[in-house]
């Protein structure tokens, strides 16, 4: 299966990560698990290059962290979205919508991000 | 027949794990995290039939070896990378006044054991000899003895709060003496006071630098663990 682009998954990492968040708390493993899922195996985040992302989003303040033991007994660092993720997401998703009605103005098909 | 020894899973982690710390733009926080993924990794790996020794290897190979984590977390951690690799050359710096204070002190002590007890300056020179070589005697033996019984911490010695309550506690102790003391003691001061001030206000850029840099350090590497 041909995977995108590693520009296209690096844009797409912020609103694709705080979409998974806004449905549940998670933490690294998981959602590499879910964005391979979701996209077919199209997009799959390296194991060790998610962390700086997500680092990244929390030190802007759009993701909280905290550790949690899991059933299993061990211990594992989550991330849920805050107040200021939910604001960034839905202008992520504004824009991501224009982009998408670009360019199927541009290539003359319907535009849908479903 | 093969004989292997038992794979130890957690031995083998803990050498990757003090594999990444010797880089210095992670903090213990972040390593704990590519524990927690590997062991995940680990676990999955195992479940499809793999076993301990062959999971690790792959999981490994899947987080991606140390050189790669290294680059790609120096790009968000650039101020830790900047503290963890001035730190030590701190604790050099404070080490060095930590022994100048002492020395101080104990020069400070010794003139006015000899002001008090109305020796003169041979004596005094005398004295400050044999106590310096005692003291260097004295310090030999203690860490030798520590190191052969395996309790020689230069983490304890180099601690950066630690170092700085001695060289304010010496500091403040040779002051009082020196106000305390007689009239010889006074001129033997009045001769440092320039050099003094200068000493003065440079230690406590120092410090004031190594407390900053120690508690942002801190900061970076507390761990937030609820249950």
């Amino acid at each position: 299966m041909e995977k995108l682009s590693k520009e296209l998954i690096g844009a797409s990492s912020t609103p694709i990560i705080l979409s998974i968040l806004s449905k549940n708390e998670s933490y690294g493993y998981e959602i590499i698990q879910n964005v391979k899922e979701i996209s077919n195996g199209k997009i799959e985040y390296g194991d060790g290059t998610l962390y700086p992302v997500l680092h990244k989003l929390e030190k802007k303040e759009l993701i909280e962290s905290y550790w949690k033991t899991a059933d299993n007994g061990r211990k594992r660092k989550y991330y849920k979205i805050s107040n200021k993720g939910k604001k960034e997401l839905l202008a992520e998703k504004e824009n991501w919508t224009s982009i998408n009605q670009i360019i199927s103005k541009l290539w003359k098909i319907e535009p849908s991000l479903t | 027949m093969e004989n292997r020894t038992e794979f130890d899973l957690n031995k083998n982690i803990e050498i990757w794990k003090s594999e990444l710390s010797q880089k210095s733009n992670m903090t213990q926080d972040n390593i704990n995290e590519l524990e927690s993924h590997l062991r995940d990794e680990i676990h999955e790996l195992e479940l499809l039939g793999l076993n301990t020794e062959e999971s690790l290897l792959i999981a490994e190979k899947r987080i991606g070896n140390v050189e790669d984590l290294r680059t790609e977390f120096g790009k968000i951690n650039k101020g830790i990378y900047f503290r963890n690799k001035i730190i030590p050359y701190l604790k050099g710096i404070l080490l060095f006044f930590a022994f100048v204070t002492i020395i101080d002190l104990m020069t400070n002590l010794i003139i006015l054991v000899t002001e008090k007890t109305g020796l003169n300056n041979t004596n005094t020179y005398d004295i400050s000899i044999v106590f310096l070589i005692l003291l260097t005697i004295t310090l030999l033996i203690i860490s030798y003895r520590k190191y052969k019984s395996g309790n020689f911490n230069m983490q304890k010695l180099t601690n950066i709060p630690t170092l700085v309550t001695i060289i304010i506690g010496c500091k403040i102790l040779s002051d009082i003496i020196i106000l305390t003391s007689g009239s010889r003691m006074m001129n033997f001061a009045s001769l440092q006071i320039n050099l003094e001030v200068y000493k003065y206000l440079f230690a406590l850029f120092i410090l004031a630098f190594s407390c900053l840099t120690y508690y942002y350090s801190k900061k970076d590497n507390k761990k937030e663990i609820s249950e």
